[in-house]
Protein backbone atom coordinates (compact mmCIF):
# COMPACT_ATOMS: atom_id res chain seq x y z
CA UNK A 1 0.00 0.00 0.00
CA UNK A 2 1.47 3.71 -1.10
CA UNK A 3 2.52 4.88 2.72
CA UNK A 4 1.57 8.18 1.16
CA UNK A 5 -2.23 7.76 1.30
CA UNK A 6 -4.50 7.04 4.59
CA UNK A 7 -8.29 7.33 4.74
CA UNK A 8 -10.41 9.15 7.06
CA UNK A 9 -11.55 7.54 10.19
CA UNK A 10 -14.51 9.67 10.23
CA UNK A 11 -15.53 10.10 6.72
CA UNK A 12 -13.44 7.36 4.78
CA UNK A 13 -12.38 9.86 2.44
CA UNK A 14 -8.68 8.69 0.60
CA UNK A 15 -6.75 11.24 0.71
CA UNK A 16 -2.60 12.25 0.95
CA UNK A 17 -0.63 11.87 4.28
CA UNK A 18 1.82 14.45 3.85
CA UNK A 19 5.15 13.98 6.17
CA UNK A 20 5.80 16.33 8.85
CA UNK A 21 9.65 17.17 10.22
CA UNK A 22 7.99 20.00 12.40
CA UNK A 23 4.82 19.40 15.12
CA UNK A 24 2.08 19.33 13.14
CA UNK A 25 -1.21 17.74 13.57
CA UNK A 26 -2.57 16.51 10.07
CA UNK A 27 -6.43 17.05 9.70
CA UNK A 28 -8.96 15.26 6.97
CA UNK A 29 -9.75 17.82 4.59
CA UNK A 30 -13.19 17.15 3.58
CA UNK A 31 -14.49 16.88 7.30
CA UNK A 32 -11.47 18.26 9.42
CA UNK A 33 -11.26 14.93 11.82
CA UNK A 34 -7.56 14.84 12.95
CA UNK A 35 -5.84 11.85 10.93
CA UNK A 36 -2.54 12.21 12.69
CA UNK A 37 0.16 14.36 14.15
CA UNK A 38 4.06 14.78 14.36
CA UNK A 39 5.62 15.35 17.13
CA UNK A 40 9.14 15.60 17.45
CA UNK A 41 11.36 13.78 19.97
CA UNK A 42 7.13 12.21 20.97
CA UNK A 43 9.16 9.03 22.67
CA UNK A 44 11.09 11.07 25.42
CA UNK A 45 8.05 13.53 25.80
CA UNK A 46 5.41 11.16 26.31
CA UNK A 47 7.59 8.76 28.31
CA UNK A 48 8.80 11.50 30.70
CA UNK A 49 4.61 12.68 30.86
CA UNK A 50 3.69 9.65 31.34
CA UNK A 51 6.38 8.76 34.30
CA UNK A 52 5.12 12.12 35.84
CA UNK A 53 1.48 10.87 36.09
CA UNK A 54 2.45 7.81 37.33
CA UNK A 55 4.07 9.16 40.27
CA UNK A 56 1.15 11.36 41.01
CA UNK A 57 -0.99 8.59 40.43
CA UNK A 58 -0.04 6.53 43.31
CA UNK A 59 0.31 9.76 45.80
CA UNK A 60 -3.61 10.33 44.42
CA UNK A 61 -4.05 7.43 45.60
CA UNK A 62 -2.31 7.04 48.87
CA UNK A 63 -3.99 10.37 50.36
CA UNK A 64 -6.95 11.86 51.59
CA UNK A 65 -8.58 14.10 48.41
CA UNK A 66 -10.72 16.33 50.91
CA UNK A 67 -11.96 16.03 54.33
CA UNK A 68 -14.80 17.99 56.46
CA UNK A 69 -14.81 18.67 60.43
CA UNK A 70 -17.88 18.80 61.59
CA UNK A 71 -18.75 19.28 66.19
CA UNK A 72 -15.22 18.28 66.65
CA UNK A 73 -15.41 14.97 64.32
CA UNK A 74 -12.88 14.55 61.53
CA UNK A 75 -14.11 13.22 58.33
CA UNK A 76 -11.88 12.49 55.32
CA UNK A 77 -12.23 10.63 52.17
CA UNK A 78 -9.87 8.75 49.28
CA UNK A 79 -10.36 7.99 45.42
CA UNK A 80 -10.91 4.37 46.92
CA UNK A 81 -12.96 5.31 49.90
CA UNK A 82 -15.44 6.81 47.51
CA UNK A 83 -16.37 3.74 45.77
CA UNK A 84 -16.09 2.08 48.93
CA UNK A 85 -19.01 4.65 50.27
CA UNK A 86 -21.27 4.21 47.95
CA UNK A 87 -21.13 0.24 47.93
CA UNK A 88 -21.45 0.36 51.70
CA UNK A 89 -25.05 3.06 51.07
CA UNK A 90 -26.23 0.37 48.64
CA UNK A 91 -25.38 1.17 45.71
CA UNK A 92 -22.86 -1.58 44.59
CA UNK A 93 -23.07 -0.79 40.70
CA UNK A 94 -22.41 2.84 40.94
CA UNK A 95 -19.70 1.87 43.55
CA UNK A 96 -18.02 -0.32 41.04
CA UNK A 97 -18.61 2.06 38.01
CA UNK A 98 -16.76 5.23 40.15
CA UNK A 99 -13.81 2.38 40.92
CA UNK A 100 -13.65 1.39 37.10
CA UNK A 101 -13.62 5.21 35.90
CA UNK A 102 -11.53 6.60 38.75
CA UNK A 103 -8.85 3.92 39.52
CA UNK A 104 -8.78 1.00 37.84
CA UNK A 105 -8.86 2.27 33.65
CA UNK A 106 -6.44 5.50 34.53
CA UNK A 107 -3.97 2.72 36.59
CA UNK A 108 -4.45 0.83 33.32
CA UNK A 109 -3.82 3.83 30.85
CA UNK A 110 -0.80 4.50 32.67
CA UNK A 111 0.02 1.14 32.70
CA UNK A 112 -0.29 0.26 29.03
CA UNK A 113 1.00 3.59 27.72
CA UNK A 114 4.07 2.33 29.85
CA UNK A 115 4.28 -0.85 28.62
CA UNK A 116 4.34 0.47 25.28
CA UNK A 117 6.51 3.52 25.33
CA UNK A 118 9.33 2.37 27.37
CA UNK A 119 10.71 -0.73 25.34
CA UNK A 120 9.92 1.18 22.23
CA UNK A 121 12.46 4.76 23.87
CA UNK A 122 15.10 2.13 24.14
CA UNK A 123 14.83 0.71 20.64
CA UNK A 124 12.65 -2.81 20.74
CA UNK A 125 9.17 -3.42 20.20
CA UNK A 126 7.17 -4.84 23.17
CA UNK A 127 5.36 -8.12 22.70
CA UNK A 128 1.75 -7.83 21.73
CA UNK A 129 2.09 -4.22 20.99
CA UNK A 130 -0.98 -4.73 18.84
CA UNK A 131 -3.33 -6.16 21.29
CA UNK A 132 -2.09 -3.40 23.95
CA UNK A 133 -2.80 -0.63 21.59
CA UNK A 134 -5.97 -1.57 21.01
CA UNK A 135 -7.17 -2.04 24.60
CA UNK A 136 -5.70 1.52 25.61
CA UNK A 137 -8.04 2.78 22.98
CA UNK A 138 -10.48 1.03 24.60
CA UNK A 139 -9.44 1.98 28.23
CA UNK A 140 -9.31 5.71 27.57
CA UNK A 141 -12.93 5.94 26.80
CA UNK A 142 -13.68 4.89 30.37
CA UNK A 143 -10.89 6.44 32.42
CA UNK A 144 -12.42 10.05 33.50
CA UNK A 145 -9.98 12.01 35.66
CA UNK A 146 -10.98 15.41 34.12
CA UNK A 147 -14.72 14.67 35.30
CA UNK A 148 -13.93 13.80 38.84
CA UNK A 149 -11.84 16.74 39.07
CA UNK A 150 -14.34 19.41 38.26
CA UNK A 151 -16.90 17.27 40.61
CA UNK A 152 -14.43 17.59 43.04
CA UNK A 153 -14.56 21.58 42.37
CA UNK A 154 -18.18 21.40 41.81
CA UNK A 155 -18.49 19.19 45.70
CA UNK A 156 -15.82 22.13 47.65
CA UNK A 157 -19.14 24.92 47.47
CA UNK A 158 -21.78 22.36 48.95
CA UNK A 159 -19.47 20.69 51.59
CA UNK A 160 -18.32 24.15 52.81
CA UNK A 161 -21.94 25.14 53.79
CA UNK A 162 -22.02 22.17 56.07
CA UNK A 163 -18.84 22.02 57.52
CA UNK A 164 -15.24 23.01 57.72
CA UNK A 165 -14.07 21.81 54.44
CA UNK A 166 -9.84 21.25 53.94
CA UNK A 167 -8.08 20.01 50.60
CA UNK A 168 -5.72 17.28 51.21
CA UNK A 169 -3.01 16.18 48.99
CA UNK A 170 -4.75 13.78 46.52
CA UNK A 171 -6.48 16.41 45.19
CA UNK A 172 -3.98 18.51 44.11
CA UNK A 173 -2.58 15.44 42.79
CA UNK A 174 -5.17 14.00 40.84
CA UNK A 175 -5.39 17.76 39.45
CA UNK A 176 -2.09 17.31 38.02
CA UNK A 177 -2.94 13.53 36.93
CA UNK A 178 -5.43 15.13 34.88
CA UNK A 179 -2.80 17.98 33.06
CA UNK A 180 -0.26 15.18 32.77
CA UNK A 181 -2.98 12.70 30.66
CA UNK A 182 -4.03 15.93 28.83
CA UNK A 183 -0.80 17.00 27.84
CA UNK A 184 -0.27 13.02 26.49
CA UNK A 185 -3.20 13.15 24.66
CA UNK A 186 -1.78 16.19 23.19
CA UNK A 187 1.31 14.60 22.06
CA UNK A 188 0.20 10.97 21.40
CA UNK A 189 0.34 9.50 18.01
CA UNK A 190 0.13 5.49 17.52
CA UNK A 191 0.95 5.87 14.20
CA UNK A 192 4.30 7.51 14.81
CA UNK A 193 4.46 4.96 17.62
CA UNK A 194 4.27 2.03 14.66
CA UNK A 195 6.42 3.62 13.07
CA UNK A 196 9.01 3.90 15.43
CA UNK A 197 8.12 -0.37 15.88
CA UNK A 198 8.07 -1.17 12.47
CA UNK A 199 10.97 -4.17 11.45
CA UNK A 200 12.03 -4.48 15.15
CA UNK A 201 8.31 -6.60 15.71
CA UNK A 202 9.48 -10.49 15.84
CA UNK B 1 -16.54 12.51 -6.72
CA UNK B 2 -14.34 11.81 -4.15
CA UNK B 3 -12.82 8.35 -3.15
CA UNK B 4 -14.27 6.14 0.13
CA UNK B 5 -11.72 3.82 0.97
CA UNK B 6 -14.43 1.32 1.63
CA UNK B 7 -15.56 1.89 -2.25
CA UNK B 8 -11.69 1.40 -3.50
CA UNK B 9 -11.21 -1.84 -1.50
CA UNK B 10 -9.33 0.26 1.41
CA UNK B 11 -9.51 -0.40 5.04
CA UNK B 12 -7.98 1.51 7.40
CA UNK B 13 -7.10 0.42 10.53
CA UNK B 14 -8.20 2.51 13.73
CA UNK B 15 -5.59 1.01 16.08
CA UNK B 16 -2.36 1.46 14.22
CA UNK B 17 -3.38 4.01 11.29
CA UNK B 18 -2.04 2.29 7.86
CA UNK B 19 -4.51 1.90 5.49
CA UNK B 20 -5.03 -2.08 4.22
CA UNK B 21 -5.81 -3.03 1.04
CA UNK B 22 -8.66 -5.63 1.32
CA UNK B 23 -7.27 -8.42 -1.05
CA UNK B 24 -8.85 -11.04 -2.53
CA UNK B 25 -12.18 -11.41 -0.70
CA UNK B 26 -12.51 -14.63 1.33
CA UNK B 27 -14.67 -15.74 4.27
CA UNK B 28 -13.69 -14.79 8.09
CA UNK B 29 -11.72 -11.90 9.34
CA UNK B 30 -9.60 -9.70 7.67
CA UNK B 31 -6.57 -8.52 10.05
CA UNK B 32 -4.33 -5.22 9.88
CA UNK B 33 -1.22 -6.58 7.48
CA UNK B 34 1.12 -4.25 10.65
CA UNK B 35 -0.51 -4.63 13.85
CA UNK B 36 -2.84 -7.65 13.70
CA UNK B 37 -6.11 -6.10 14.87
CA UNK B 38 -9.26 -6.86 13.18
CA UNK B 39 -10.07 -4.14 10.40
CA UNK B 40 -14.14 -2.80 9.85
CA UNK B 41 -14.94 -1.02 6.57
CA UNK B 42 -17.89 -0.07 8.98
CA UNK B 43 -18.21 -0.39 12.76
CA UNK B 44 -20.22 -3.84 13.09
CA UNK B 45 -24.06 -3.75 13.30
CA UNK B 46 -23.74 -0.08 14.08
CA UNK B 47 -27.61 0.42 13.60
CA UNK B 48 -28.79 -2.60 15.62
CA UNK B 49 -26.05 -1.90 18.48
CA UNK B 50 -26.65 1.49 18.52
CA UNK B 51 -30.57 1.76 18.65
CA UNK B 52 -30.44 -0.89 21.63
CA UNK B 53 -28.46 0.91 23.54
CA UNK B 54 -30.41 4.54 22.40
CA UNK B 55 -33.49 2.76 23.47
CA UNK B 56 -32.69 1.34 26.70
CA UNK B 57 -31.28 4.76 27.68
CA UNK B 58 -34.50 6.27 27.21
CA UNK B 59 -36.00 3.84 29.31
CA UNK B 60 -33.25 4.15 32.11
CA UNK B 61 -33.56 8.09 31.89
CA UNK B 62 -37.36 8.07 33.16
CA UNK B 63 -36.30 6.85 36.83
CA UNK B 64 -33.33 8.67 36.98
CA UNK B 65 -35.20 11.62 36.81
CA UNK B 66 -38.63 10.73 39.11
CA UNK B 67 -36.55 8.79 41.74
CA UNK B 68 -34.93 10.47 44.35
CA UNK B 69 -30.90 10.83 43.73
CA UNK B 70 -29.95 12.55 47.18
CA UNK B 71 -31.07 11.86 50.40
CA UNK B 72 -30.38 14.50 53.14
CA UNK B 73 -30.82 14.38 56.85
CA UNK B 74 -29.75 16.58 59.44
CA UNK B 75 -31.38 17.63 62.89
CA UNK B 76 -34.00 19.61 61.71
CA UNK B 77 -35.16 18.24 58.42
CA UNK B 78 -35.12 15.24 55.90
CA UNK B 79 -35.05 15.92 52.04
CA UNK B 80 -35.29 13.74 49.36
CA UNK B 81 -33.77 15.34 46.10
CA UNK B 82 -34.38 14.68 42.52
CA UNK B 83 -31.36 15.62 40.19
CA UNK B 84 -33.60 18.48 38.88
CA UNK B 85 -34.68 18.96 42.36
CA UNK B 86 -31.49 18.94 43.88
CA UNK B 87 -30.19 21.74 41.15
CA UNK B 88 -33.21 24.37 42.20
CA UNK B 89 -32.57 23.66 45.54
CA UNK B 90 -28.75 24.89 44.59
CA UNK B 91 -30.47 27.79 42.82
CA UNK B 92 -32.54 29.25 45.79
CA UNK B 93 -29.56 29.19 47.65
CA UNK B 94 -27.76 31.23 45.44
CA UNK B 95 -25.57 28.84 44.17
CA UNK B 96 -26.80 29.43 40.55
CA UNK B 97 -23.24 28.72 38.63
CA UNK B 98 -23.19 24.85 40.65
CA UNK B 99 -27.01 24.71 39.74
CA UNK B 100 -26.51 25.64 35.90
CA UNK B 101 -23.38 22.60 35.71
CA UNK B 102 -25.84 20.07 37.42
CA UNK B 103 -28.26 20.69 35.55
CA UNK B 104 -26.59 20.74 32.28
CA UNK B 105 -24.40 17.48 32.65
CA UNK B 106 -27.04 15.53 34.53
CA UNK B 107 -30.37 16.76 32.63
CA UNK B 108 -28.89 18.32 29.01
CA UNK B 109 -26.48 16.29 28.49
CA UNK B 110 -28.04 12.86 28.58
CA UNK B 111 -30.88 14.38 26.41
CA UNK B 112 -28.86 15.72 24.27
CA UNK B 113 -27.11 13.04 23.68
CA UNK B 114 -29.96 10.72 23.05
CA UNK B 115 -31.74 12.89 20.44
CA UNK B 116 -28.80 13.87 18.44
CA UNK B 117 -27.94 10.10 18.29
CA UNK B 118 -31.73 9.20 17.54
CA UNK B 119 -31.93 12.29 15.26
CA UNK B 120 -28.94 11.05 13.31
CA UNK B 121 -29.37 6.93 13.11
CA UNK B 122 -33.16 8.42 11.66
CA UNK B 123 -31.68 10.54 8.98
CA UNK B 124 -29.32 8.00 7.78
CA UNK B 125 -31.70 5.22 7.87
CA UNK B 126 -34.56 6.70 6.24
CA UNK B 127 -31.65 7.86 3.41
CA UNK B 128 -32.28 11.97 4.66
CA UNK B 129 -28.69 13.03 5.45
CA UNK B 130 -28.49 16.26 4.22
CA UNK B 131 -25.40 17.68 5.32
CA UNK B 132 -22.75 15.44 6.09
CA UNK B 133 -20.69 17.45 7.40
CA UNK B 134 -22.32 19.31 9.79
CA UNK B 135 -24.07 15.82 10.81
CA UNK B 136 -20.47 14.92 11.72
CA UNK B 137 -19.68 17.45 13.78
CA UNK B 138 -22.51 17.43 15.73
CA UNK B 139 -21.59 13.67 16.24
CA UNK B 140 -18.37 15.03 17.64
CA UNK B 141 -19.72 16.89 20.49
CA UNK B 142 -21.89 14.14 21.52
CA UNK B 143 -19.50 12.09 21.83
CA UNK B 144 -16.95 14.64 23.62
CA UNK B 145 -19.39 15.93 26.09
CA UNK B 146 -21.00 12.04 26.93
CA UNK B 147 -18.25 11.76 29.70
CA UNK B 148 -19.00 14.57 31.59
CA UNK B 149 -22.40 13.36 33.06
CA UNK B 150 -20.36 11.45 35.39
CA UNK B 151 -20.00 14.67 37.44
CA UNK B 152 -23.15 14.40 39.66
CA UNK B 153 -22.41 10.70 40.26
CA UNK B 154 -18.84 11.77 41.66
CA UNK B 155 -20.33 14.51 43.53
CA UNK B 156 -22.86 11.74 45.07
CA UNK B 157 -19.68 9.86 46.04
CA UNK B 158 -17.81 12.59 47.70
CA UNK B 159 -20.72 13.45 49.60
CA UNK B 160 -21.72 10.33 50.99
CA UNK B 161 -17.86 9.67 51.83
CA UNK B 162 -17.42 12.84 53.43
CA UNK B 163 -21.05 13.85 55.20
CA UNK B 164 -21.01 11.01 57.71
CA UNK B 165 -21.87 12.87 60.85
CA UNK B 166 -25.35 11.68 62.60
CA UNK B 167 -27.58 12.98 63.74
CA UNK B 168 -26.17 16.71 62.41
CA UNK B 169 -25.89 15.67 58.88
CA UNK B 170 -25.86 12.76 56.85
CA UNK B 171 -26.01 12.14 53.42
CA UNK B 172 -27.15 8.91 51.38
CA UNK B 173 -27.58 8.57 48.07
CA UNK B 174 -31.17 7.53 46.19
CA UNK B 175 -32.27 4.77 43.85
CA UNK B 176 -32.11 7.18 40.93
CA UNK B 177 -28.75 6.79 41.32
CA UNK B 178 -28.02 3.55 39.63
CA UNK B 179 -30.59 4.41 36.76
CA UNK B 180 -28.40 7.28 35.86
CA UNK B 181 -25.31 5.52 35.87
CA UNK B 182 -27.05 3.31 33.41
CA UNK B 183 -28.27 6.01 31.58
CA UNK B 184 -24.48 7.63 31.16
CA UNK B 185 -22.55 4.08 30.53
CA UNK B 186 -25.16 3.28 27.75
CA UNK B 187 -25.18 6.49 26.11
CA UNK B 188 -21.33 6.46 26.29
CA UNK B 189 -21.56 2.81 24.40
CA UNK B 190 -24.32 4.27 22.18
CA UNK B 191 -22.33 6.80 20.59
CA UNK B 192 -18.96 4.77 20.56
CA UNK B 193 -21.22 2.07 18.34
CA UNK B 194 -22.02 4.72 16.20
CA UNK B 195 -20.26 5.54 12.38
CA UNK B 196 -20.30 8.81 11.63
CA UNK B 197 -18.83 7.35 7.85
CA UNK B 198 -22.19 6.06 8.10
CA UNK B 199 -23.25 9.65 7.25
CA UNK B 200 -20.77 9.90 4.12
CA UNK B 201 -22.52 6.74 3.07
CA UNK B 202 -25.82 8.40 2.94
CA UNK B 203 -24.21 11.21 1.54
CA UNK B 204 -23.10 9.46 -1.64
CA UNK B 205 -25.84 7.41 -2.02
CA UNK B 206 -27.67 11.04 -2.38
CA UNK B 207 -25.61 12.75 -4.56
CA UNK B 208 -25.40 10.01 -6.80
CA UNK B 209 -28.92 9.50 -7.01
CA UNK B 210 -29.13 12.94 -7.65
CA UNK B 211 -26.88 12.59 -10.61
CA UNK B 212 -28.55 9.61 -12.26
CA UNK B 213 -31.59 12.02 -12.14
CA UNK B 214 -29.78 14.27 -13.87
Amino acid sequence: MNPALTACPECDLVQRAPECVETCNVHCRRCDALLYRFVPHLLDTALALTLGTAVLFVIANIYPVMSLDLQGRHVSATLGGLAQALAAAGMTSVGVLVFVTLLLMPGLEILALLYLLVPLRFGSAPRRMGLVSRLLMSIKEWSMVEVFVLAAVVSIHRLGQIGRLELQPAFWAIAMVMILLAAIDTVFDSRTLWARAAGRIA
Amino acid sequence: MSAMAARAGLLLCEVCGLLNRRGRPRPGRLSCARCGNTLHARKPDSFARTWALLITAYVLYIPANILPVLETRSLTDSTHDTILGGAIRLWSQGAWPLSVIIVIASFGVPLAKLFVLTYLLATVQSGSTRNALRQTQLYRVVDFIGRWSMVDLYVGGLLVSLVQFPPFATVTIGPAAVAFAGVVVLTIMASRSFDPRLLWDADTRRATRAVQNG
